[in-house]
């Protein structure tokens, strides 16, 4: 390899890795195309892990747990977003009946599915299946492409933007120097978590039959 | 199947074709929520798995949302329930927070209120002291901190720092004990209360031959004393932002100043040398005002957020010390988001002493510096001096009695977790900036008598990624590295 495509590759790598949505980790997805829509079955089994203690926890204490999944369609290589859609799934225990519920609201609309274990619950709840993602008029059809995937955010109970810091003051101790006191503005700026859990990964490219 | 255009991307598939009269699995319930709520009445509140965390920080959570006994809850999407989850875990004190109902035999209507936690240790790593200089081969210590002593909200903290035998002539170890504690609430009230006692053992070197910028140890001697004291303050919330805090540092000092110490110059000229310590055992008595305003704990819901920090230091014979100075120390700081989420913080800081200040609490060249060692539990375990970037003699400064400095951080924030174990979150951090150190009268008027500056410039930058972890915050920088490095 020549010096010079190298070194713009090392240079640009940072911006690479941090541009989106191409550089996302791929999970792969099945897409149909049924009547005037296209619809994805996608797994993310990650947004409640079997050994998630806090998730598992929140799901059986009665109260709801909120999967909020943005799926927007791409159409590969040109950052064209050809549109979006979101898809909220709560997913709890109802202790008064014994029995997991999962709802599911998409297009405006709620359905509810009932499970007799937790698993199969959280299988439901963290599978999109057969989910439209785009309509079929959204989409061209032709010999050579374009190509299209899904980039799927899938946040688990979404935080609310209260302050719910409530901490206390930090110990001063007897050592006033000047080194102590500059640390007094040490920033740990940042963003704060957007949910409990947080998966974001795109689709394998698809495209439409002629 | 037709054939895939020969620049698809690679794994691009066909979407399949279904079946047209193929319903998709979902039914289509009209209903603005999913058609399950209904309002509970709270009959009873429990609380389970609590160890240190007292049963009243919890409950005082609650009651904050309005959940108490008697209260009406609305199954399964009552948004006070997901906003208690939120604050108690934002406290930091546990891994697990569950809140839930449980039925009440018979009634529909009632149910418990069950509040499940799992607490994580609050115990974090504050400081990691661990370095090495041409002065001190080694030294190595740490500060803890226990966030939630004995369930109450109360910081304790303990540190201690232990130096190898300089490598000067009659060199003798240094090290320092600490330990503190801050209510940060009395009882119901708003006042905190705070208290500390500490030892300390230094070796303070100072320099007897060679060229001001010369930091090999064989140019310097030591002199000993030690430092036994404690204080006790109180803290007053002013607003929800501003804290107003005032405390009393007291401490006996031992020091056995060496009897004639001079500087000899290339010429062979010997030149006194003020140690600015009284000799023998005397008193040092401090009276601090502090006052702190932290606007930043909205900044990620505004974008923006400013800190401001002024403190005032007083030690007169009226409180009973033999030492007389006032020393004024401030600092503002203010945080904004960028456009592209990236966060920008301009911080200036600045202080003055007037009087005559003991060594110890000078300001120092090295805490101004990112790159050359800065006293640790106020010992000063090199004499490396800040690295003179523009040339103005910032290399020869070591105490000073005013400083003033600005910086500019650009942080990157890569990611943040709400995880209750190991990191949270991390940021690349790039910092720059300038700094100047004056000394005392007749240190500025040698300075001018010489042509020199009499306030140089330093220059400060880093670069390196924070990590927000379950032990505290952990920085991999440059700065770090070459603080700690026998360089």
């Amino acid at each position: 390899m020549k010096r010079r495509p190298l070194l713009i590759g090392l240079a640009a790598a940072p911006l690479v890795a941090f541009a989106r949505p191409e550089s996302l980790s791929t999970r792969k997805a099945r897409v149909e195309e049924v009547g005037a829509s296209v619809l994805m079955t996608l797994e993310l089994p990650t947004l409640i892990k079997a050994r998630d203690t806090d998730a598992l926890k929140s799901i059986d204490s009665s109260f709801d747990t909120t999967l909020r999944y943005s799926l927007r369609v791409w159409e590969h290589g040109t950052r064209e977003l050809i549109t979006s859609r979101v898809v909220v799934v709560k997913i709890r225990r109802d202790p008064w009946k014994k029995r997991y519920v999962v709802s599911t609201r998409a297009e405006g609309k709620w359905t509810k599915r009932f499970f007799e274990t937790r698993d199969a619950a959280v299988a439901a709840a963290t599978t999109l299946r057969r989910q439209k993602v785009a309509a079929v008029g959204q989409l061209e059809r032709t010999e050579d492409g374009p190509y299209y995937f899904v980039e799927v955010l899938a946040l688990r109970n979404p935080l609310a933007e209260t302050d719910a810091a409530g901490g206390t003051a930090r110990g001063r101790g007897g050592d006033r120097d000047l080194e102590w006191f500059s640390r007094i503005v040490d920033v740990l700026a940042g963003e704060r978590a957007r949910a409990e859990k947080v998966v974001h990964v795109r689709t394998n490219p698809f495209y439409l039959l002629p | 199947m037709p054939t895939v255009a020969s620049a698809a991307p690679p794994g691009a598939e066909p979407a399949t074709r279904g079946d047209v009269q193929t319903p998709p699995p979902v039914a289509a319930a009209e209903e603005s929520d999913d058609g399950s709520a209904r309002v509970i009445t709270v009959q009873a509140v429990e609380i389970r798995g609590h160890q240190h965390v007292s049963e009243r920080q919890i409950r005082t959570a609650l009651t904050r949302e309005g959940l108490r006994v008697g209260s009406e809850i609305v199954w399964p999407t009552d948004a006070r329930v997901q906003r208690v989850r939120q604050r108690l875990r934002a406290t930091g004190f546990f891994k697990v927070v569950t809140v839930g109902l449980e039925p009440v035999p018979e009634r529909e209507d009632a149910a418990l209120l069950v509040v499940e936690v799992e607490e994580r240790s609050t115990v974090s790593i504050d400081r990691l002291y661990l370095g090495s200089s041409a002065l001190t081969p080694f030294r190595g210590g740490i500060s803890i901190l226990e966030r939630n002593f004995a369930g109450r909200g109360v910081l304790l903290g303990g540190s201690f720092i232990w130096g190898s035998i300089p490598r000067v002539e009659r060199g003798r170890r240094q090290q320092a004990y600490n330990v503190f504690a801050e209510a940060p609430q009395v009882a119901d009230s708003n006042i905190g209360v705070l208290g500390g006692a500490f030892v300390i053992s230094a070796g303070e070197p100072y320099r007897v031959t060679g060229a001001y910028d010369d930091p090999r140890p064989r140019h310097f001697r030591t002199f000993d004393y030690t430092r036994t004291g404690g204080l006790f303050g109180v803290t007053f919330p002013v607003l929800p932002q501003l804290r107003l805090g005032t405390d009393y540092r007291f401490e006996r000092i031992d020091a056995l100043l060496p009897a004639a110490p001079a500087y000899l110059d290339a010429d062979g000229t010997a030149t006194p040398v003020d140690l600015d310590v009284l000799d023998g055992t005397h008193r040092l008595t401090v009276a601090t005002v502090a006052l702190a305003y932290d606007g930043r704990r909205n900044s990620v819901l505004t974008g923006k957020g400013a800190q401001i920090g002024v403190d005032v230091q007083l030690s007169s014979p009226a409180l009973g010390s033999q030492y007389e100075y006032m020393k004024l120390v401030a600092v503002g700081a203010y945080t904004l988001r960028l456009p592209w989420r990236h966060w920008l913080t301009p911080r200036a800081q600045a202080g003055q002493i007037v009087g005559d200040a003991p060594r110890f609490e000078q300001f120092y060249a090295g805490d101004l510096s990112a790159w050359t060692p800065g006293r640790e539990q106020s010992l000063r375990f090199s004499t490396r001096n800040p690295i003179d970037v523009f040339g103005t003699g910032i290399d020869t400064r070591e105490f000073g009695t005013a400083f003033g400095r600005f910086d500019l951080e650009y942080v990157w924030p890569v990611f943040r977790r709400t995880r209750t174990r190991g990191v949270y979150g991390g940021d690349l951090f790039v910092s720059a900036g300038v700094f100047t150190l004056v000394e005392d009268a007749p240190g500025r008027a040698a300075r001018r008598e010489a042509g020199e500056r009499v306030a140089p410039t330093g220059f400060n930058a880093d670069l390196g990624l924070r990590l927000d972890t379950a032990l505290g915050t952990v920085k991999l920088t440059i700065g770090n590295v070459l603080r700690r490095s026998p360089l």
